[in-house]
């Protein structure tokens, strides 16, 4: 089981160093986060917002595709206050892998998947989670070193007592650290 | 591009109501049992002798959850058990009648369980029962008032005996204890580590990738430390007021201050988004409290305490202003 992660990890660090294409990028996309329950709750769900930064250092792009590896931060707000109970805010630090396809010069589509440590805010309580993630994207501006995109993320959360539902809306800025202009 | 957008958004819109179209479930009846011992007749002190604030706890604890109750425009019934001076005589103690059953307000073990009994009568599903205890504790082990001089079964274990206690109790309940090593009775969640309890990451996975699965604590603990002591403390120098830590900062939490006497203010400092919930007076008195909350090679400390709670996904809202 180890061996290929650590394969795959290599890979996606020497690709850019290798062969260019090398990019960087930051998204925020804040998101509606539903919280489904495991257990007996007086809801079927519960809805809190949800914000998330994502910063993937080392990407690697050619004319249709691109991989990379991303550094997930999320700030996830208690739930709306009904009944007797409340879902607990948390925010979150995860690493991941995320690929993605050009559909044409402007849509393209991702996928995104990984592994996060979660603290709640209030108490000194913390658990493990594993997302997945899929969506659109449109490209709204394009230099020669950079790349605006609107994202539409949809995240499923893999908690051990939630499966959480994520749907937002939000921003990726893409860039050529070299300077060698983006594929 | 329009069209799945809005085809997206909308499930999010319809979903995002779910609390907002919902009723509120009813709110029924709080119940309070408030219990300050200050062990001056007990034979065993624990090595710790005579409490000086554990009676001021409890009474204006009783005072202060009265008070948020009343603003929350929910009836609250309250009853003090204590144990004060030498005396072991319990007709000095007044009666208190809960439902139809009369029990000496004295704070021994049986009186305790009894008034549990009789509150489990009572008590419907849409009520809401909060215990508080001030006096000595160890691991998992309270210590109550002695019903004699030969009496030495005065310990109460939390998990198996209090707890059990309040099975038959219906509705949500709340035991607060402002004792030492009180934290230690908080069980280990099914679905998060405690991060006082410092865990391997080895925990972690375990935690998640156990069979046991996570349900809303029955009986919710809010207690003063994690698994050290609880200390005392003058609320100002030379007033001779004296509260627990954990407890002065509840107090405040909960609206209380002092000057010439204990009042109640306008504001409870603890409420959030107009909720007061276990979080978020946890929140506060790991802020305020007149303690560090650990000691520290940088902050070396020779009394510190870090307040504890249930960990797991949800917060329990005790009251919705």
């Amino acid at each position: 089981m180890k061996k290929p992660l650590v394969l795959s990890l290599l890979l996606l660090l020497t690709l850019p160093i290798a062969g260019g294409g090398f990019i960087t990028t930051i998204s925020y996309s804040p998101s509606v986060y539903l919280s489904i329950p495991h257990f007996e709750d007086e809801l079927p769900f519960r809805t809190s917002m949800n914000n998330t930064f994502i910063f993937e250092p080392f990407g690697y792009e050619t004319e249709h595709w691109s991989v990379g590896t991303s550094l997930k931060g999320a700030f996830v707000t208690p739930s709306l206050p009904w009944g007797n109970y409340r879902a607990r805010g948390f925010s979150s630090l995860g690493l991941g892998v995320r690929f993605s396809y050009d559909l044409d010069e402007r849509f393209a589509l991702f996928g995104s998947g990984g592994m996060a440590i979660n603290r709640y805010t209030a108490i000194e309580w913390a658990f493990l989670s594993f997302w997945a993630e899929a969506g659109i994207e449109y490209t709204i501006l394009e230099t020669p070193n950079t790349e605006l995109s609107a994202i539409l993320p949809i995240t499923v959360d893999l908690r051990k007592e939630i499966t959480a539902l994520s749907i937002g809306l939000g921003l990726r800025c893409l860039f050529d650290p070299y300077g060698g202009g983006l594929i | 591009m329009k069209r799945p957008i809005i085809f997206l958004l909308l499930p999010i819109l319809l979903l995002a109501s779910c609390e907002l179209v919902q009723d509120q479930p009813l709110q029924g009846k709080v119940y309070g049992v408030f219990i300050g011992l200050d062990y001056d007749n007990a034979t065993w002190h624990g090595g710790e002798g005579f409490l000086e604030g554990t009676l001021n706890d409890a009474r204006e604890l009783k005072t202060a959850f009265q008070h948020v109750a009343e603003l929350a425009d929910l009836q609250m019934d309250s009853y003090l058990m204590y144990q004060e001076g030498d005396t072991k005589d319990q007709s000095t103690y007044e009666m208190i009648t809960v439902g139809e059953t009369p029990i000496r307000s004295y704070a021994s073990k049986a009186n305790l369980v009894s008034l549990l009994g009789a509150l489990a009568n009572i008590i419907e599903e849409e009520d809401f029962l909060i215990i508080t205890y001030h006096g000595h504790g160890g691991e998992d082990v309270l210590v109550m008032a002695p019903e004699s001089d030969a009496e030495d079964n005065i310990e109460l274990k939390v998990a198996e005996e209090l707890l059990n206690a309040l099975t038959p109790v219906k509705g949500r309940k709340l035991v607060i204890l402002d004792s030492c090593y009180s934290g230690m009775s908080v069980p280990p969640s099914e679905s998060s580590v405690s991060l006082i309890r410092s865990p391997s990451i080895s925990d972690w996975f375990n935690t998640y990738f156990s069979d046991g699965s996570y349900a809303i604590p029955p009986v919710t603990l809010f207690t003063a430390t994690a698994d050290s002591k609880a200390w005392e403390y003058e609320v100002k120098v030379g007033s001779n007021h004296i509260h627990g830590v954990f407890t002065l900062a509840l107090l405040e939490a909960l609206g209380g201050y002092h000057d010439d006497t204990f009042r109640m203010g306008d504001t409870i400092p603890a409420e959030k988004n107009g909720v007061v919930t276990v979080d978020s007076l946890y929140a506060y008195v790991k802020e305020h409290q007149k303690l560090p909350l650990r000691t520290t090679i940088y902050r070396p400390a020779s009394r510190y305490q870090h307040p504890m709670t249930n960990g797991g996904a949800m917060d329990f809202i005790l009251f919705t202003l």
